[in-house]
Order: structure tokens, then sequence, then C-alpha cells
């Protein structure tokens, strides 16, 4: 009776630990990123400043999605001369083989407030604004915590910052 | 009294107190007088239980004997061994708590003295083999069981180690800069290229637009492109304070 209990015990950790880990793969992973761009325009004699944050959600099924909020502010002689509200989400396709990202930008909506075009959020924000794109990078994990940057070549980029679902 | 056939080799003759291995003389074993009672007693009883004061009552109340339940045990426990001897392994004289024993084989009827063996019909191997399948079917359902959450879990492990991302680790290495008021570190690969180095943090000093504090940590991150700088802005050390840590690009278009 003893050694059926036992078993019976060591039956039900098996399956218990199994299903946490299928557990927490069903779970989405999110990723905050803060992105801060100043672009100087020697053309236009003018200084572009882009701020704002990226929440990125890869779900278990290898889409997700994007949401993006900040803005886009034009200096000239520094002055402001023209800003515009960013809103929009993306929905993405992606896969991480080891530590190498793919995401392809499958649709592109702009949300209420925004008044940004596509071009300009493609070209100030994240190369991912735009329908079709794709984007390679390789995930560099940061002093072994949940922060990885996305690097190209190695050479990061982006700082992103998972955030856990219970603090959601 | 009568012939028992135990098996298909071993048989028990109740008068000469025999069990006795293909009609083989050389191959007997003789056992005692109330054992061969007690034998009989559960042979009797088809594999039913027989109570103790049955069995004390064939074994030795017949002959007006009076002994101890001990004697019992002992009588059974003999009877086990000699049937085990004769090599009835699949033979079991089995306690049933508080009420006696039972034989794990039972006759179907038993042949009187005189009567021709193959008369008698004795099936005992019918019950022990039903038990025998049922037992093996048990241990099979239980080790395919086993077999399935074992799997199950190594599954899952093989699926979460599949799906773990493997990333190599960024290090950074600190870099003195007395002309700007903020620690300063530098991806290692930075060192070698001097005049992209002295560009990002010329970029810095000049930069007076940025959300840096003076106390923030900044990270010089390398770049493929000359003309890309890339940032890594902290409240605190990266390793400890990556919340706090925000990317800030500068670059210039012409």
């Amino acid at each position: 009776m003893k050694k059926y209990i036992i078993l019976m015990a060591f039956f039900t950790m098996l399956i218990m630990a199994a299903l946490y880990i299928w557990y927490d793969h069903r779970k989405p992973i999110r990723c905050e990123s803060v992105n801060f761009m100043k672009v100087n325009d020697l053309k236009h004699q003018r200084t572009i400043f882009s701020e704002g944050s990226m929440l990125m959600t890869f779900f278990n099924d290898a889409t997700g999605v994007g949401v993006y909020i900040g803005d886009i502010t034009y200096e000239e002689n520094e002055k402001i001369v023209q800003r515009n509200n960013v809103n929009k989400t993306f929905k993405f396709t992606y896969s991480i083989k080891y530590d190498q990202l793919t995401i392809v930008t499958e649709t592109v909506i702009s949300n209420m407030g925004n008044r940004a075009s596509d071009d300009e959020a493609q070209r100030y924000i994240y190369p991912g604004f735009q329908k079709g794109k794709i984007m390679h990078g390789t995930l560099l994990n940061i002093g072994g915590t949940d922060t990885y940057a996305v690097a190209e070549n190695m050479n990061p980029k982006s700082i992103c910052h998972k955030v856990l679902n219970d603090k959601i | 009294m009568s012939v028992y056939k135990l098996s298909d080799v071993v048989t028990f003759d109740s008068t000469s107190l025999t069990l006795t291995m293909n009609g083989d003389d050389m191959q007997k074993i003789t056992i005692t007088h109330s054992s061969s009672r007690c034998l009989v007693a559960l042979l009797e009883a088809k594999g039913e239980v027989v109570s103790r004061e049955e069995l004390l009552q064939a074994g030795w109340g017949y002959a007006g004997l009076v002994v101890t339940s001990n004697s019992l045990s002992q009588a059974m426990t003999l009877l086990r061994k000699s049937l085990k001897q004769i090599g009835l392994d699949n033979v079991f004289i089995v306690p049933v708590s508080k009420m006696g024993y039972r034989i794990s084989l039972f006759v179907d009827s038993a042949d009187s003295l005189g009567q021709d063996l193959t008369d008698e019909t004795v099936n005992f191997d019918e019950s022990q083999s039903e038990k025998k399948i049922t037992l093996k079917k048990t241990h099979t359902i239980a080790i395919i069981l086993l077999a399935l959450v074992i799997s199950i879990f190594i599954i899952t492990l093989l699926y979460h180690f599949m799906f773990y991302i493997k990333a190599s680790k960024v290090s950074y290495i600190y870099y003195p800069q007395s002309e700007i008021n903020n620690k300063v570190f530098l991806q290692p690969s930075v060192i070698s290229r001097g005049e992209y180095l002295s560009s990002a943090l010329s970029m810095l000093r000049n930069d007076n637009s940025l959300k840096i504090k003076k106390e923030s940590y900044i990270y010089i991150n390398n770049s493929i492109r000359k003309d890309l700088f890339v940032y890594f802005v902290c409240e605190g050390a990266i390793e400890e304070k990556p919340e706090t840590c925000y990317s800030y690009f500068i670059t210039t278009v012409t």
C-alpha cells in the first residue's frame, strides 16, 4: 500500500511538472521597449526626435502583435515645427530558433489619434511598420536577466524587457 | 479415500499420504497424516475458505486430539513446502484473515479409491491461470501508464528546451570619461573602432537635447553603420536594473 502511495505521488509530481512546463509555454511572452531616436537631417536643416514605447506580444502560435505609442517631433532652429502622435498596431508572424529572431509584418493598423504615416514610422521608429517587411535579429541576453537586446550582427540595437504575465 | 490429480503430472494419494510426480515412485513425497487430511479438506472445498476449526477437526479432531492453532499453522507451512518441493509452484495455500485457509486451485471432482484416474476431471490450473492473466494484465497496464507518464514528462522537457531561447550574453566594459559626467561602458568590439568610438562620444558630449541624466549609465553599442550610434541608457547598472534601460539612437541623414 505504501509502495502504491509513493508511486502515485511520484506520477502526480511528474504530471504536474509536465503540466506546469506546458502551461508556461502556452503563455504569451510580452516584451516592452522604450526607444528614443535623434535624426540630424542635414538636407532639410532640421532635427527629428522620435520617442515612444513598444509593447510586443509573442503568442505561442508564432504570431504576435506590437503596439507602439509615441510621437515624432520635427525641430528647426531648435523650435518645434511639427509633432505627430504615433499610435500604431502591427500584427506579425515570428520565429525564434536558438537566438535568431525573424519577424514578418503582416498588417499595420493606425489607431485613434495616430497622425504619423507608415513611411514616417518605418523611417523613425521601427523597421517593422511596413506590410511584408522582414526583420532578422539576434537575441542577446543581458546579465542573465529577463531582458534581451535585439542585435544586428551581435551589435545590440534595441533593448526589450520581458514583462511577466502576472504583472499585467 | 481419494486420489487427486493436482496438475498434469502431480497426483496426491490421501491413502498413502503421498504426492507423486509423473507416477514415479522415485519422485514421491510423503506428508503427515494431519497435513494430508487438511489438504483433502482444502481440495474438497474447491477454492472456498475452510475455517480453522474445520481444519483442526479434519486434521486432528477426528482422532480425538486437541491441538492449538499453532499446530495448524505449522502443518500449513509444511504442506506449502511439500507442494513446492514436488514442483507445484503454482499452487498456493492462502491464509484468509480471521477465517481460515483456502487453496488457490480446486478440484472439480475427486475420484474414490478404485476409480480410474482419467475419469476424474481435475481442473486445477484454470483459476490459477485466470489469476495469472489478470495479474499480467494489471502489470502491463501499470507499465504502459508508467511509460506514458514518463514519456509525457520527457516530451514536455524536450519541448521546453527546444523553444528555450539560447541567447549569448552581451557584455560591456567600463570606459572612464572625465569629459562626460556619466558612467560610460563600451561593447568590447567598439574599442578597436577608434573613429567610431570618438564619434559616438562626441555625439554624447554635443547632445544637449538628450534625456540623459547626469547620473545615468550609458552603454555604447557597436554598429555596422558609421552614421548610426546606438546607446542604452539606464538608471543603474544594466545587469542590475535592466528594466530601467531604454535604447537611444542618433543618426545623421544628408
